[in-house]
């Protein structure tokens, strides 16, 4: 499952300023947690590799990290050195943390200032932001903290769902809870799905997240109700053959 | 028994520097013959209150409140202790109370243990607001209390380092509030949650919205390391990233399943004219 990183693809396809024919090469971009990928995170040590080689193409480094706090927690180790090697930093204030609206970019005075022109040509510049501001003070302080708890939920959710005969290849990372639906899941398949978000688009999984308003009752709930339906779908089924 | 007796008369004519009484043996009881547990802690206070004592050991008698009150008034006067075991004292908030505004007068003690109690909020609140005050506590137990809620949950982070507790709690203490809005079961994502109480009250109170603004990033810059920070609305962070470093036709390397592609970057590319070269993602995450 765990494959070797594979620096060598980013340096493939590197086009270097020599090349006349195609666009040069300016920015490398990772995204940490990678959703898609099921919520995994990176490594500080994986980013800052991609840094050194950023560097040695010269290439700037931006990171996603609208999920970064996670993974920080899970790497076990802070914020700042998990994006110690980027230029640039975009941190989602409302992805787990409840701010109702807002980011962060982050990066040298140089590059936040050039931002700051760009945000005005793409129209984003808020008068009165700072009552977004207030709750994103808040995010980024307090709702930081404690995000293990939603770690924690989403162990005991794929821990709960791999036990439901009707779903497959249950797999979490973060506060991400990716899973399949067996042919046997097919009665209860449309709730199922009402109460998940869809995968990547290379794969049919299913996700759930973890966040502040989950608690771990909710999970046992919502795992309960599953069974619950699908055995009284199965009752149906087997009242009708009869 | 036996203990406290010799102590009485001990303490008479020797000063005495070190007691404890900590209930190790099943069947030791604070208690002089005849007398009751609260009657016992007399003596104990006059001991303290005498000035000499420099550690209190009483872990495991049910002194309860009644009985912390009586420590928390010798506490007032006494100059000389500096360790206090009280954990397992059947101490509730009135006794965590009492010992806390003991804390205002008495600037000795340096060690108060109050592990498994049943201190709540309100007797972990008297603590970090007397501690605004008191500089010579330097730890203070709270673990194991059977009503402790968020207010004594900061408390116990700052553990090691008691003097900032009133400065981290003025800006806002890092410590994430208890699960609320159980119930609402909404498990497609972790983004259009609801805003917390505390910010709605905070969003309500704001004066100034370029200081929250100006506050804000100052605060994320020093967190991520970094000299400096924009706040932006939730997608433009990476469009507008994109844009600073890559001019038009030139070429940002990109996961082929991240969000910018899968999201934002038809955006870079319609209004940067960015041209995205993906590499695949792998199982991992990594490139």
């Amino acid at each position: 499952m765990f494959l070797s990183l594979s620096l060598e693809d980013i340096e493939n396809i590197i086009r270097p300023l020599s090349a006349d024919h195609t666009p040069h090469t300016k920015l490398i971009c990772l995204e940490n947690t990678q959703l898609e990928a099921g919520g995994v995170s990176l490594s500080a040590e994986y980013i800052d590799s991609v840094g050194a080689l950023a560097k040695k193409h010269g290439l700037k480094l931006h990171i996603d990290g609208a999920r970064i706090f996670h993974a920080a927690i899970e790497q076990k180790t802070t914020v700042k050195e998990l994006v110690k090697s980027a230029d640039s930093i975009a941190v989602c204030l409302s992805k787990g943390l409840c701010a109702p609206a807002g980011s962060l970019l982050l990066g040298s005075k140089e590059f936040i200032s050039e931002a700051r022109q760009k945000r005005q040509i793409v129209g984003g510049e808020l008068k009165q932001a700072g009552v977004l501001a207030a709750a994103g003070r808040i995010a980024l302080h307090k709702m930081s903290q404690g995000l293990k708890e939603d770690h924690q939920n989403a162990t005991l959710l794929a821990a709960l769902l791999k036990k439901c005969t009707f779903i497959d290849r249950v797999t979490s990372a973060t506060n991400v809870v990716s899973f399949h639906l067996t042919p046997e899941a097919e009665p209860i398949r449309d709730f199922i799905e009402s109460r998940c978000s869809r995968g990547g688009n290379k794969t049919e999984s299913l996700r759930m997240f973890t966040h502040f308003s989950i608690a771990e009752g909710d999970i046992r709930t919502i795992v309960d109700t599953y069974n619950k339906l699908e055995l009284k779908g199965k009752r149906k089924r087997q009242s009708s053959i009869e | 028994m036996a203990l406290l007796f010799l102590t009485e008369v001990l303490h008479l004519h020797f000063p005495i520097t070190s007691l404890n009484l900590n209930k190790q043996t099943r069947g030791f009881e604070l208690k002089l013959p005849g007398q009751g547990v609260v009657e016992s802690l007399h003596l104990i206070a006059k001991i303290v209150r005498n000035n000499s004592i420099t550690s209190l050991q009483l872990m495991g008698n049910k002194i309860g409140d009644e009985g912390a009150a009586m420590i928390a008034e010798a506490l007032r006067v006494n100059s000389s202790l500096t360790a206090l075991n009280l954990a397992s004292t059947g101490l509730g908030d009135e006794g965590a109370a009492g010992i806390a505004s003991a804390l205002y007068f008495n600037s000795s003690l340096s060690d108060l243990a109050l592990e498994r109690n049943n201190i709540g909020d309100e007797g972990a609140a008297m603590f970090a607001t007397l501690l605004h005050v008191n500089s010579s506590l330097a730890s203070l137990s709270l673990m194991n209390q059977r009503t402790l809620g968020d207010e004594a949950a900061i408390l116990r982070n700052q553990r090691p380092n008691l003097a900032e507790i009133p400065q981290a709690k003025e800006e806002g203490t890092p410590t994430r509030p208890r699960k609320e809005a159980v119930g609402k079961m909404n498990f497609t994502t972790d983004a259009a949650i609801w805003s917390t109480e505390e910010m709605r009250k905070s969003m309500m109170t704001v004066t100034s919205e370029a200081d929250v603004i100006n506050r804000l990033e100052q605060e994320a810059a020093e967190m991520f390391g970094k000299e400096a920070s924009l706040f932006v609305s939730s997608s433009q962070g990476n469009l507008v990233a994109l844009l600073v470093h890559v001019g038009e036709g030139e070429g940002a390397i990109l996961g082929d399943i991240s969000r910018c592609i899968r999201t934002e970057a038809r955006a870079a590319a319609v209004i940067g004219r960015i041209t995205p070269q993906t590499v695949a993602v792998q199982p991992d995450g990594r490139y």
